[in-house]
């Protein structure tokens, strides 16, 4: 598993620190920072005081030469590295890890078919087959929207890692490759997940994806936990008390549907059984 | 069926609620026959725990008979008497496999909360709201149990129902504790709080080789339950001045392990118990510290504190440098009852330990809210109310 650079990293040390503010934009924030303390000081009030609290800010960042929202929208090392390797104008990284007890065979085999994932997470409808390298997850995201997209499974130069992409024409660019190496002393099987989206619009289009990614961050350590409970224990926990309860507290999702019967599409019959309600029967 | 629901901070009712039903395949569904109140059941209670929302079943310290198992279970049928520890293992991963069972990775369906607060997802709890997992809790006709082949035990010949049901909990917490506490033969152990688990501590602080237990508490009925049943030497907080009498029972050398059975709502006479309420009141931190700090300062030098009073977040003025200078070895956990259970059996069938004097007030169901107002406010002589769905 290569940890060169670390996606953690968010600072190069051949570079400048991020949010590091050039001196024409200290000058910019000092001149303004001054007019906002003085036009807040001569209207007086709650807007002249939340005026003067701005100025200060204005003040402090040009003094400082650091700017926290700069610092937020500069991409990390590893995004430097992966936009100018795919001829991205930027990405945006997300990654989880996790260690499963299995060896690494069985997990691989696993993950290596999109199919077995999709019945694990709650939130995905279908996972559709294509072709042999290609497929459509149709997934319900907060306030009753559908999402759907194509993932494209792509040759790796490493055995251990398995990769998908979606296609070049598509409107929310993802890159997702899944790392596994062997834990150390026989403790089973790291496995990392390193998902990178292209945004557009540049630096804003960065922020909003870094904005979405505290969700979908959420969403991969869940999908992870799911895996790993699936590998190790053969069942996916649930707290649920009944089949048809949604005990969902900290996702606020729609209700299950089949999109799949919607847009006519064939769906694996495998990827309509959502695990938790494979057994189904009452008290006796 | 009924069940007791949480509604809001000191807000219970009885409703009725969905029969659970086999969801995987090493399920069980239990009818349960006893379910007992806990003091880590007050957390909740009071709110201090933020992920409740209303019609939450509570309760995790029960037994009952097994009325169904999936198909994944073995080596139980319908009508087995078992008790269940509420701490859920699911025996695979690899902290189970170290009999770690309160570290288990897989048990926790909403990994999400505990991964953000404490850096890694927890283990799931029965009834522990949705934090550790969000399982429908035991003051319930029914419940279902996951990984029913870790956690469900038969109860043994030669052991009664008020003794068992607290193998579920209060005695394997108790146990820990005092496994925790490295107890060597000949040391004195000081152990805070005398409810359930403290109780539990003490006896278990002597079947570990303990000798002499000195128990801290303030109600004068516990206080002597714990010197009639635990054989404990006992100290009232409110007429002694803990840390001073500790000195003066050990030769100036203090408590050889300490264990802390009171948690995030302790209590105290001093200034540090007001200033802990004015921030806890004012969300300002979650957990008062008076008895962590009283344990860490007392305890001797190269001595073990050894915690199982539940804190849930983040708690000020903590003497990280009498724990540096003195050497003292902090362990504590959530009980991992799995690894515990057969052995407290043994002992309760040797004679050697009756968990069964816990159980003070058995109720009815649908007097339970009623029980967890006593039990809260220690009134009757309450020790551990004990509902009979």
């Amino acid at each position: 598993m290569s940890e060169q650079p670390l996606i953690a990293l968010r600072t190069d040390p051949q570079t400048a620190a991020p949010g590091a503010m050039t001196p024409f934009e200290r000058g910019i924030s000092l001149t303004a920072g001054t007019a906002f303390i003085l036009n807040g000081l001569r209207r007086g009030g709650i807007s002249g005081a939340l005026q003067a609290v701005v100025g200060a800010y204005g003040l402090f960042r040009g003094s400082t030469g650091r700017c926290a929202l700069k610092r937020l929208l500069t991409p990390t090392p590893f995004e430097e590295r992966f936009s100018a390797e795919h001829d991205w104008p930027i990405s945006e990284a997300l990654t989880r890890s996790v260690t499963i007890n299995r060896p690494l065979e069985d997990v691989k085999s696993f993950i290596a078919t999109p199919q077995n994932i999709g019945p694990l997470l709650r939130w995905v409808d279908s996972v559709e087959e294509i072709d042999a390298d290609t497929t459509c997850w149709t997934v319900r995201a907060p306030a009753g929207r559908t999402l759907r997209w194509t993932l494209i499974r792509v040759e790796s130069q490493d055995e251990n890692t398995l990769h998908w992409r979606t296609p070049d024409q598509s409107r929310w660019q993802h890159d997702v490759s899944v790392q596994m190496s062997e834990a150390p002393a026989g403790r089973g099987t790291q496995v990392k997940v390193v998902a990178v989206c292209k945004p557009s619009l540049g630096k804003i289009g960065y922020g909003l994806a870094r904005a979405i990614s505290v969700f979908s961050d959420k969403a991969l350590l869940n999908a992870l936990q799911a895996v790993k409970q699936q590998l190790e224990t053969g069942e996916v926990a649930t707290n649920r008390l009944h089949p048809d309860d949604d005990h969902d507290f900290f996702y606020l999702h729609a209700q299950t549907h089949d999109v799949g019967t919607e847009s006519n599409a064939p769906v694996n019959q495998s990827s309509t059984v959502k695990t938790g309600v494979s057994v189904e029967r009452g008290v006796v | 069926m009924r069940a007791l629901t949480w509604q809001g901070p000191n807000h219970l009712q009885v409703d009725n609620v969905p029969d659970p039903s086999i969801l995987n395949p090493r399920d069980a569904i239990i009818r349960v026959t006893l379910s007992s109140v806990c003091g880590s059941d007050l957390h909740l209670l009071g709110g201090y725990v933020p992920a409740m929302k209303p019609g939450d079943i509570i309760g995790h310290e029960f037994m009952g008979e097994v009325v169904d198992v999936g198909p994944g279970v073995n080596g139980l049928a319908k009508g087995d008497k078992v008790i269940t520890i509420s701490i859920i293992g699911c025996g695979q991963c690899e902290h189970c496999q170290r009999d770690d069972f309160s570290c288990c990775d897989n048990s926790n369906p909403n990994p999400t909360a505990t991964d953000l607060v404490y850096g890694q997802p927890c283990c799931g709890i029965i009834g522990y709201s949705h934090a550790f997992g969000g399982y429908p809790g035991s003051h319930a006709t029914y419940i279902r149990v996951p990984y029913a082949d870790v956690n469900l035990f038969k109860v043994p010949e030669g052991v009664s129902d008020e003794q068992a049901v607290f193998v579920s909990d209060a005695a394997p917490t108790g146990y820990f504790a005092a496994d925790n506490a490295d107890i060597q033969r000949g040391d004195t152990v000081a152990v805070w709080g005398c409810g359930g688990v403290g109780q539990m501590a003490i006896c278990s602080a002597y079947l570990l080789g303990a000798e002499r237990v000195i128990a801290i508490d303030r109600y004068p009925d516990r206080l002597r339950l714990a010197r009639e049943r635990g054989k404990a030497i006992t100290i009232n907080y409110e007429e002694a001045n803990v840390h001073e009498a500790l000195l003066e029972l050990t030769g100036g050398r203090g408590p050889d392990r300490c264990i802390d059975c009171v948690g995030m709502e302790a209590h105290g006479t001093e200034i540090d118990y007001a200033y802990d309420k004015a921030k806890q009141m004012l969300r300002l931190h979650t957990e008062r510290g008076t008895v962590l700090r009283q344990a860490i300062r007392a305890c001797r030098k190269g001595g073990t504190v050894s915690v199982v009073g539940v804190y849930g977040g983040l708690l000020d003025k903590f003497p990280m440098g009498a724990i540096v200078n003195k050497a003292l070895t902090l362990k504590s956990g959530q009980q991992p009852g799995q690894r515990y259970a057969n052995t407290l059996f043994a002992h309760i069938q040797k004679g050697e330990l009756d968990p069964s004097y816990l159980l003070t007030h058995p109720m009815s169901l649908e007097d339970s809210p009623q029980g967890y107002m006593m039990f809260k406010e220690k009134s009757e002589h309450c020790l551990r109310a004990v509902f009979k769905p």
